[in-house]
């Protein structure tokens, strides 16, 4: 697009010559270490040294054997205790005795409902079992007279579509091209 | 020097990994950002933030960098939206610093006679009175000394509408310095143009 000046437009040489100033002012700074820093900052950490080959199989048999000699030594710090008659021990025991009973107690009676609630389901599914198998004839006899309905109102189209296509008037005539091919 | 690597091979090295090109990038261009940001209007004591975080930007988006434009076109471009963003910025806080609207204040400057560095300060301060999308166009063609096509690929304009607001932008230039900065002007220098 090719536009004129407006005249209130000094022109190009006019401010070449008033920004002139402009054009000779340098600003020398120098901002590349704290760039360099900020960037820096974005690098991923380096990754932590491989250890040689041998070692984490060292770290693995360390880590089983003190596990191992943690596990004695609970072990035998509790087989001293019972057999010590320690009084924590018995309470611990007792508390131990009762939560079994009430959970005993609490999945027997959940087992109770479990088994109730199965009876009944199947109480209802055995009574509607038979429901269906004594309306069956009625079920049967509705299903006929539907597909009966339904061919009887595709024969009722056809010939209302029939009569229409037989009494519509001709509207135009048909030119066939035996060059380029037609309606013949 | 025969060796002296371009700024593709550089931006190659880059994204390969090696950050240490950048900084050969950063020492090419930070004078030509510096000066830049400066001439847009970022005041001299901070030309140094906006031109880190230039360079900051430069690097986070090296990837979108389209190697058949010149990579101080695309400076450029950050550089003029830098500026921008920083003025805007600072327009909120500095609103009671700030000059009065260009056209509105008819008082002349107290510096009639202004030369060197306080005639350049003045002249910043003259586009600093000029709307944002009238300043970039002008700064660009006429300080910088860039093509109109160069110009238009920083604003991402088309080439009239930059050469609608060189005419516009130019005529309030004019108007701003006449009524604000006459000591800016030779005797006889409007009368010459008008």
């Amino acid at each position: 697009m090719f536009l004129m000046p407006r005249d209130d437009d000094p022109g190009e040489r006019w401010a070449d010559a008033m920004l002139s100033d402009l054009r000779e002012e340098r600003l020398d700074i120098d901002v590349t270490g704290r760039v360099m820093l900020r960037l820096e900052a974005l690098r991923p950490s380096p990754a932590p040294a491989p250890l040689p080959g041998c070692w984490p199989g060292v770290a693995w048999a360390a880590s089983f054997a003190l596990g191992c000699a943690c596990l004695v030594l609970l072990m035998a710090t509790l087989g001293a205790m019972v057999l010590g008659g320690d009084e924590g021990v018995r309470a611990a025991w007792a508390l131990l005795t009762s939560t079994g009973h009430v959970a005993w107690g609490l999945l027997g009676r959940f087992v109770q409902l479990c088994a109730a609630f199965l009876g009944t389901a199947l109480v209802l599914l055995r009574d509607t079992f038979v429901l269906l198998d004594a309306l069956s004839p009625l079920v049967r006899g509705a299903g006929t007279l539907v597909a009966a309905a339904g061919a009887l109102s595709i024969a009722c189209s056809a010939y209302v579509f029939d009569r229409a296509r037989r009494g519509a008037p001709i509207t135009a005539q048909h030119h066939t091209d035996p060059i380029r091919g037609g309606l013949s | 020097m025969a060796s002296e690597r371009t700024d593709l091979e550089l931006v190659q090295e880059v994204l390969a990994g090696r950050i240490e090109a950048f900084e050969i990038l950063v020492r090419r261009y930070q004078r030509l950002v510096a000066t830049a940001a400066l001439r847009m209007g970022v005041p001299r004591q901070e030309v140094e933030d906006v031109a880190s975080e230039v360079f900051y930007k430069v690097f986070r988006s090296l990837r979108r960098y389209e190697p058949s434009h010149a990579l101080s076109t695309w400076l450029y471009r950050i550089t003029v939206n830098a500026a921008l963003d920083h003025r805007r910025a600072r327009r909120h806080d500095a609103r009671s610093e700030e000059l009065p609207a260009a056209l509105a204040d008819d008082r002349p400057s107290q510096l009639d006679d202004a030369t060197g560095r306080e005639r350049a300060d003045l002249l910043h301060e003259a586009l600093k009175r000029l709307p944002d999308h009238y300043r970039s166009p002008l700064v660009l063609t006429h300080v910088e000394g860039l093509q109109l096509d160069q110009v238009a690929r920083i604003l991402d304009l088309p080439e009239g509408t930059v050469k609608s607001r060189l005419f516009r932008g130019r005529a309030m230039l004019k108007t701003i310095i006449r009524r604000h900065y006459p000591g800016l002007v030779p005797e006889g220098a409007f009368e010459a143009t008008s």
